[in-house]
């Protein structure tokens, strides 16, 4: 029997609820760690000021830092918002959307022995060096696509995909494909050693993205992709 | 006690240390795996608090050489990452505490306790 429209909603944002469930250990770990700054510096601050002398350049220098870290904090809580399918999304780069995702994801995949490679090609734009006659160096112009919450989605999807299905996955490859997709290759581990080890304590994983989990979740938000046994491709535009 | 505490989070491993010199413990930071694997090849540490998540080795990588390094000689180790201990079972084993950030101090200032006085003990 086939899906109704409804059902494969639900298995979409089912999948979407896990994917962001995976995400959330990064996302928690990047605002931790300023909090855990932010305590630590406010501890010795109270010290400080309860001193008979108060060194204020101290002072202020921990204040500045405990500012700092208040303000990358704000950022972690606003790019909580990234994750909401809204209609007002701002958009996001191709390069944008591997930073992000590669990022989330990198740390956790590498407790379990898995790289994530990014073709340098996907390095975010840096500032263009100045001509000589020039003042001031531009950014580089960069597509934007538009969605970029579906995006994230779609590019966790397709790395929980390789990770979760490929047997002894070691390294999981990220390539531009022409102008307006991504290529993701998943690579069997070359070492065995110590690896053995992390295997035994590698968690089951009760709910693997596969492949027609992925479909789904690419029809349900509009995109083409292409799923292999080793591979997937996402089009960055909709339809 | 001397401690290693690495993390590349370059403020909080800093402060670690100012908090661990008010317990009296001695400590050197070091912010990359490369620089902690190079500093107990010339200092001897009684305990390493290691962040999982390194620029350029994992933390666990870290502290599978740090136990190997210390061969029987007793040496606490803590790993300390923003992840719960459920979401980096490759750790599993190779740590006798888990801490998550941000980190309970009373419960670090514990280990740290116990483990001065099985040192003590030991010599």
């Amino acid at each position: 029997m086939k899906a109704s429209p409804g059902a494969r909603s639900w298995i979409a944002a089912g999948v979407r609820h896990e994917l962001l469930t995976r995400a959330l250990p990064a996302l928690r770990h990047d605002m931790a760690a300023p909090v855990s700054v932010i305590r630590m510096a406010l501890l010795m601050l109270k010290r400080q000021v309860a001193a008979p002398q108060i060194d204020a350049a101290a002072v202020a220098q921990r204040v500045a830092l405990i500012d700092n870290q208040i303000g990358e904090l704000v950022t972690g809580v606003r790019s909580l918002r990234d994750w909401e399918l809204a209609v007002d999304d701002e958009g996001i780069t191709r390069s944008a959307l591997v930073a992000t995702c590669t990022g989330l994801m990198r740390g956790a995949f590498s407790l379990n022995s898995v790289n994530i490679e990014v073709d340098p090609s996907l390095d975010p734009p840096s500032l263009t060096p100045a001509p000589a006659t020039d003042s001031a160096a531009m950014p580089s112009a960069e597509q934007s696509w538009p969605n970029g919450a579906a995006l994230r989605y779609l590019f966790l999807g397709a790395l929980a995909h390789l990770h979760d299905t490929v047997d002894d996955v070691g390294t999981i490859a990220v390539s531009a494909d022409g102008a307006n997709a991504l290529q993701l290759t998943a690579a069997v581990r070359q070492q065995e050693r110590e690896d053995r080890v992390v295997d035994a304590h590698r968690a089951p994983r009760a709910l693997a993205i596969d492949a027609i989990a992925m479909q789904s979740l690419a029809d349900d938000l509009g995109y083409a992709v292409t799923v292999g046994p080793d591979a997937v491709r996402l089009v960055l535009a909709p339809g | 006690m001397n401690v290693l505490i690495v993390d590349d989070n370059e403020p909080a491993a800093d402060l670690l240390q100012e908090l661990l010199a008010l317990q009296d413990h001695t400590s050197r930071c070091a912010y990359t795996a490369r620089q902690a694997l190079d500093a107990s090849a010339v200092e001897t540490f009684d305990a390493a608090l290691v962040d999982l998540t390194l620029p350029d080795l994992p933390g666990t990588e870290v502290a599978r050489r740090l136990r190997a390094e210390a061969g029987d000689r007793p040496l606490l180790l803590v790993a300390i990452s923003g992840f719960a201990a459920a979401d980096a079972t490759g750790a599993a084993g190779l740590f006798d505490h888990y801490l998550q950030k941000p980190i309970d101090f009373e419960v670090l200032d514990r280990l740290l306790a116990v483990a001065v006085a099985r040192l003590a003990a030991a010599r």
